[in-house]
């Protein structure tokens, strides 16, 4: 029986053997795949850029056609006289990890896209260029203005010690901004006015809590989840925001220095808010055990008629209660977020970059990489009859705006929409819009208004005083309030934060819930303080006085 | 001799090669990721490059203000589903065995083994609704004998009693069954024989039934020692929200909200790790109990 057990170990062994020898064969493989960079240009015809390349599965390319070879390269090379060479080309899912491993062997490309935080390591490795002279020289006056629509957040977040270290990958950052939804056909029912200040929202949310107009026998004033301060489609930030309180945001204090928003005196007034609408019934008692799609049920049975959300909110989950059968039976409509005292309210938001284009110090052309961002800029906003190739989208081949090598979104695009296309509603004439996404949304609006009732969501959206109009009108008076903080999280951060974070939902679940007192929040600010809040705070305030140096 | 043993059963050590290989690659492989423990793990730079802390994940977990609850609660909960797990299965096998109406018998083991097959996110949505406050039938029963509606799901001293009634409740039909089976093998001449000597139904049960049941008993409570530190996680996080995190977190969901909430791989690994180690401790007891006491052991 020994021996026997002694056989059975020994095969069992052999098997071990074999998968390691398997496993480990594998590696090797793979790292004699990683290719070796060729930094250094062609000193005749066209310039050489070395990138690395994410490829993204929804590209379909054109017969014969690769992300190596193809036609927007073609055209690079025609229109600049820059050929784009890809070291190596990854997925989406591996390509963070790849370019990891470029930074870690010290063998980066000419240009590569990185993370905030990788692009923080490349800085203090110094393994890459001081853009600040060659984008001030090459960049045209286009771009520039291009860049910096949002003021000069996402560029000035790529400075480091005044230099430019990199080009962000800009997007706009307006899209997480609240507004207040109210059934705008319980307004009518109950003769009330629209909101214009946060009283006036308090009043219409008690009136439909008790005055009932659903008939449903119980109402309730505002949609509150168990993930209060993280669902971002009920999203209650705008309630706080209506408080001048910025939950989950770093914000600026009397002395310049970052502070978190959570612990702020008017989070205290916000929650007092809500703890005496609770007290009064007019909010759900069992909203500490529901989630967004148990909390909508309410909204789908005429229970509630004032939500807290983003501009989307009429797309899901209004939809779904609003339309039925061809009618529209719940007249959502959005309104700008009104603030409690004579202090304008601000909608809080964050940063919006999500990557950066680096260019490393060993390349000879850093200024071909200024003419690609100035060729993409001006392709996108003001293309000529060739520049087309470089937004190829037709049957044979879809998504070719994704192989530009440097893309940089408008931050003001979307925003601006909230402009052009309610006008353009109400002249009833599209000849002013242009571009892809302006006439779709005008066109959904026409359907609707032709009677399609299917179609209702995007008319809150972006039809005349719908959601983007409203944000447009935060741009314009600047009632936009950003996070400070952008930097990627410190050890304190990583460490503390999730201890803060459970104690936080819990204090403020139990508050809103009258379990315990308000001025347990004064007991919460001290325990956050001492349990690493402040560690945490010196960790932000270090990095803010490194970020804005 | 046992060469010659070996010539005659190989087929059958080859059939556990399948078994061994997976066992190998989906449960030694693994183990690697252990290291996650003892690092600051970043995604980015995986298990290999990440920043080596040795045992300060610990250390942050010792430190966590609450671990304390949350261990208890583990405990607290796990030990009423085990107690309760046992009991009712064992009653109800044995209240089914004394039917002899085999359609009804059938009908309530059919009936008691279906919540079985419900998923937890399915229930978690149908508890809700039951067990509210304001509109739940529970309630509304309750309320016929002048009961104050119960916050079954949101107050801290109800919500552990919850968790374990609807826990033994989707559960104990499929242990009834296992007991059920152990009692078709109790020889029906002992019930004769203990009849001849003049025993009642009650003393039967007591001499003849649960002495006969014992060794699948001790079986079943022991496979659930194993089990002590998993009070079930898929149950509580559909169940649970901040306002309960006082009475219902335990170490599985604060794991969960460590590692895919807050990103913090390390120290969630870390409490995991640690749980897998009381829990091979307590398993390795029960086993060496099982063998003592019941005589059952897998090898």
């Amino acid at each position: 029986m020994k021996r026997m057990s002694r056989l059975v170990l020994s095969c069992v062994l052999i098997v071990v053997l074999a998968v390691v020898s398997a496993c480990s064969s594998n590696n090797s493989n793979e790292g004699a795949t990683t290719p070796a960079t060729e930094s250094g240009a062609a000193v005749s015809g066209p310039v050489e850029i070395t990138m690395a390349r994410e490829s993204e599965a929804d590209v379909k390319y054109l017969p014969g056609e690769s992300i190596d070879k193809n036609s927007v390269s073609d055209a690079i090379e025609r229109d600049l006289g820059i050929k784009i060479k890809n070291v190596w080309v990854a997925e989406t899912a591996q390509y963070e990890q790849k370019t990891q491993m470029s930074i870690s062997s010290n063998n980066i490309p000419d240009l590569m896209a990185v993370t905030m935080a990788q692009l923080q390591q490349l800085i203090e490795a110094d393994m890459i260029m001081d853009l600040t002279d060659v984008y001030e020289k090459n960049a045209s006056a286009e771009t520039k203005a291009y860049l910096t629509g949002d003021g000069g957040k996402q560029i000035e977040s790529a400075k480091f010690e005044g230099k430019l270290m990199a080009i962000p990958q800009t997007n706009g950052p307006y899209g997480a901004s609240t507004q207040v939804w109210i059934r705008r056909d319980w307004l009518k029912q109950l003769n009330l006015p629209e909101p214009k200040t946060m009283q006036d929202v308090l009043a219409i949310a008690e009136a439909f809590a008790k005055k009932d107009p659903g008939g449903t026998g119980k109402s309730y004033a505002l949609p509150l989840t168990k993930d209060l301060l993280k669902d971002v489609t009920f999203d209650m930030r705008g309630f706080f925001n209506s408080y001048h309180a910025y939950p989950t945001q770093w914000i600026k204090d009397s002395s310049g220095k970052l502070v978190s928003g959570d612990i702020q005196p008017e989070m205290k007034q916000a929650l007092k808010q809500l703890q005496d609408m609770y007290k009064d019934g007019q909010i759900d008692p069992e909203f500490a055990v529901k989630d967004l799609v148990k909390e909508n049920e309410l909204l789908a049975t005429n229970k509630i008629g004032v939500v807290y959300g983003p501009f989307w909110l009429s797309a899901y989950p209004l939809l779904g209660n609003a339309v039925k059968d061809g009618k529209l039976v719940q007249d959502w409509w959005p309104y700008p977020i009104t603030s409690i005292d004579d202090k304008p309210a601000k909608s809080q938001i964050e940063l919006g970059v999500q990557k950066y284009y680096v260019v490393s110090k060993n390349s000879k052309n850093s200024e071909a990489v200024i003419k690609l961002l100035n060729k993409w800029v001006q392709a996108y906003t003001n293309p000529t009859e060739t520049d087309k190739v470089y937004f190829l989208q037709n049957e044979e081949a879809v998504s070719y705006w994704k192989l530009s090598p440097i893309r940089v979104t408008s931050q003001t695009e979307t925003i601006l929409l909230g402009d052009t296309v309610p006008k353009a509603v109400l002249a009833k004439d599209p000849s002013t819009l242009t571009g892809v996404e302006a006439p779709n949304r005008y066109g959904k609006i026409m359907k609707y208004l032709d009677g399609e009732v299917g179609e209702w969501a995007e008319y809150p959206i972006s039809g005349p005083d719908g959601a983007f109009s409203i944000m447009y009108d935060y741009l314009q008076k600047d009632l936009y309030h950003f996070n400070e903080f952008y930097g990627s999280p410190g050890t304190n951060m990583m460490e503390k934060r999730p201890v803060l974070e459970a104690k936080m939902s819990e204090v403020f679940i139990k508050i809103i819930m009258n379990q315990v007192s308000i001025d347990e929040f004064d007991k919460f600010v001290v325990e956050w303080k001492k349990l690493g809040g402040d560690a945490i705070t010196a960790e932000v305030n270090e990095w803010y006085a490194s970020a804005s140096k | 001799m046992t060469i010659k043993r070996f010539t005659k059963e190989w087929p059958l050590h080859l059939l556990l090669i399948p078994g061994v290989l997976i066992a190998f690659v989906f449960s030694y492989v693994p183990m690697a990721g252990i290291s996650i423990a003892f690092e600051r793990f970043i995604p980015t730079r995986g298990i290999f490059n990440s920043p080596w802390v040795g045992w300060n994940n610990f250390k942050l977990m010792m430190d966590y203000p609450g671990i304390d609850r949350i261990m208890l609660n583990t405990i607290y909960i796990a030990v009423m589903k085990i107690i309760g797990g046992l009991l009712v299965p064992i009653t109800v096998a044995i209240l089914l065995n004394e039917i002899r109406k085999e359609v009804f018998k059938r009908t309530v083991q059919t009936l008691v083994y279906l919540p079985h097959f419900l998923s937890w996110v399915l229930l978690g949505g149908i508890l809700i609704d039951i067990l509210s406050p304001s509109s739940g039938i529970i309630n509304q029963f309750l309320g016929w004998f002048g009961i104050k509606p119960i916050f079954f799901l949101g107050s801290n001293s109800w919500f552990p009693y919850t968790l374990v009634i609807s826990d033994v409740w989707k559960e104990f039909g499929f242990s009834t069954i296992v007991y059920l089976a152990a009692l078709t093998s109790i020889n029906p001449s002992l019930y004769e024989a203990s009849e001849m000597d003049g025993a009642g139904r009650w003393k039967q049960t007591w001499h003849v039934t649960l002495p006969g049941m014992l060794p699948i008993i001790v079986l079943m409570a022991t496979l659930s020692v194993g089990n002590i530190l998993n009070a079930g996680f898929e149950q509580i996080f559909n169940l649970y929200g901040p306002a309960v995190y006082e009475s219902g977190d335990i170490l599985d969901t604060f794991v969960y909200r460590m590692g895919f909430e807050q990103v913090h791989y390390g120290l969630a690994t870390a409490v995991g790790l640690l749980k897998s180690v009381v829990s091979l401790v307590l398993l390795s007891m029960s086993y060496a109990m099982a063998y003592r006491f019941a005589g059952y052991r897998i090898f």
